[in-house]
């Protein structure tokens, strides 16, 4: 899956596009669904998001006056969760490919009342535009699967990591118990169809289900993890592996 | 005050079902807590200056992790070990709810308690908490206005009297009707007198046993035991 780009081809779902095109196809899936993209996480999680997404805030270890980037932060979830704990002498960075995304998130956080310390960005994962070793953690939730290059995202992610810093990385996985898979897998084939009904675009959402099919397992994400030089890298499964927490270090002393 | 770095976080911290678990209980209790606080600024501006502080309670029986981490004016509750704490209390489950309880910290050392790191940040943080004081009227009044608060706080303050006075009377009738009435209990004085004379018995019959003790060994060898 890494070498990818070299066959010039890469996933998109099930589908086999150009590496070109990937980051587009994927745009238009959000550029669609930005707006309702909350409620479809309601649906399709069943509400169990929010506490997942808690449980990563905890792992991140923040503390005041620290640096956090939001990468596909989206419609901004985690940079309001954020926000708070880092305080007025901290600074969260919100970046997302997705222009419409960025929009959502941006007014979303304006009407809540948060600005001071949250700052928005239009940034490639793969490419970050920030000065190497600047956050004490990155977070990267639901993003990793869209990107085309995985691995280049990590490696730039590392990169931007402050030394003693570490990157928690959110997604999809592959359930551990096969009976849970099932039950997953016919859950999720109702997806698209919630999809259609609520922001009129099914499509995107089975993208969305093929994608997650398409995505590395946790022992595979976690070696490319290590690849990218992060260390005592480890996951947490969540919901019996539906989703993973993957939780990286760069250590201070190299 | 001293603060000493404490060690690195231990290798496996929990199993991810508990911390989800207790990730959601915190977050509800944590909320709990912030509503709290928005009620009294003062504890706010006053928490502010542990702002970055962080103190963790670790309680060994059953197995459980609380950080508590002050960011500026709220606090925030996380089970994460790779925090780094800058005090923790350490302990089974009785003895930090006695802690809670307690204003003696003399006894902390006999209950289990260990506490490492900067103790001064545990003291600074208990009396903020000591002295919250929310304004409940304020806060009333702002939801239903000034009037029916005065209303209310009045009605509330004299239902209080009226408790407290009807409670007052009611043990003093009990008290008279048990002792005088029906002589159903002594009173203070006989009591007092009867442990005075029990207490004096128990010292004759010592005195007692000590001269037959004396006069035994005295005559042990003009007769035979």
């Amino acid at each position: 899956m890494n070498n990818d780009s070299q066959e010039k081809t890469t996933h998109f779902g099930y589908r086999q596009v150009a590496v070109e095109e990937k980051a587009d196809l994927v745009g238009e899936v959000f550029h669609s669904v930005a707006k309702k993209y909350d409620l479809m996480n309601d649906v399709m999680s069943l509400g169990t998001h929010r506490i997942i997404k808690r449980f990563t805030v905890e792992l991140s270890a923040l503390r005041p006056g620290m640096k956090v980037l939001d990468l596909a932060g989206g419609t901004g979830d985690f940079s309001l969760l954020f926000s708070p704990l880092v305080g007025s002498q901290g600074q969260v960075v919100l970046a997302d490919i997705n222009e419409s995304m960025v929009r959502v998130g941006r007014d979303r956080i304006i009407d809540k009342g948060k600005s001071g310390n949250i700052s928005y960005t239009l940034a490639n994962a793969e490419q970050l535009p920030f000065t190497a070793n600047t956050f004490d953690c990155i977070c990267i939730a639901y993003g990793l699967r869209n990107v085309t290059d995985k691995q280049a995202a990590l490696n730039s992610m590392f990169e931007m990591t402050a030394p003693g810093g570490r990157v928690l990385i959110l997604e999809f996985s592959k359930p551990v118990n096969p009976l849970l898979g099932k039950a997953y897998d016919v859950y999720s084939t109702l997806w698209p169809k919630a999809g259609q009904l609520i922001t009129g675009d099914g499509e995107s959402y089975q993208y969305l289900v093929e994608s997650i099919r398409m995505h590395p397992d946790q022992e595979t994400l976690k070696q490319m993890m290590q690849e990218a030089g992060f260390e005592n890298c480890e996951y947490h499964n969540v919901m019996g592996g539906i989703c993973a927490i993957h939780v990286g270090h760069k250590v201070a002393s190299r | 005050m001293s603060v000493t770095k404490l060690p690195a976080a231990s290798p496996r911290p929990f199993t991810t079902v508990n911390s989800i678990f207790y990730s959601t209980i915190y977050s509800v209790i944590e909320t709990g807590l912030n509503q709290t606080l928005s009620l009294d600024p003062g504890t706010r501006k006053q928490m502010e200056s542990l702002s970055g502080k962080c103190i963790r309670i670790h309680c060994q029986s059953p197995r459980l992790l609380l950080n508590i981490l002050v960011c500026e004016q709220h606090l925030s509750l996380s089970a994460n070990e790779a925090l780094q704490a800058d005090v923790s209390i350490k302990g089974n489950a009785s003895a930090l709810m006695k802690l809670l309880v307690t204003k003696n910290t003399a006894k902390l050392r006999q209950d289990g308690i260990v506490i490492s790191g900067d103790v001064g940040l545990l003291g600074k943080f208990q009396a903020i908490l000591q002295n919250l004081d929310i304004d409940w009227e304020y806060q009333l009044s702002k939801l239903i206005g000034d009037i029916p608060t005065q209303f209310a706080h009045d009605s509330i303050h004299s239902a209080g009297r009226f408790a407290k006075k009807t409670r007052h009377n009611l043990e003093e009738d009990i008290d008279n009707y048990l002792h005088e009435e029906a002589r159903l209990f002594p009173f203070e004085t006989e009591l007092k007198e009867f442990y005075q004379s029990v207490d004096a018995l128990r010292l004759r019959v010592d005195r007692l046993k000590a001269r037959t003790g004396k006069l035994q060994s005295t005559f042990a060898d003009v007769i035979p035991a």
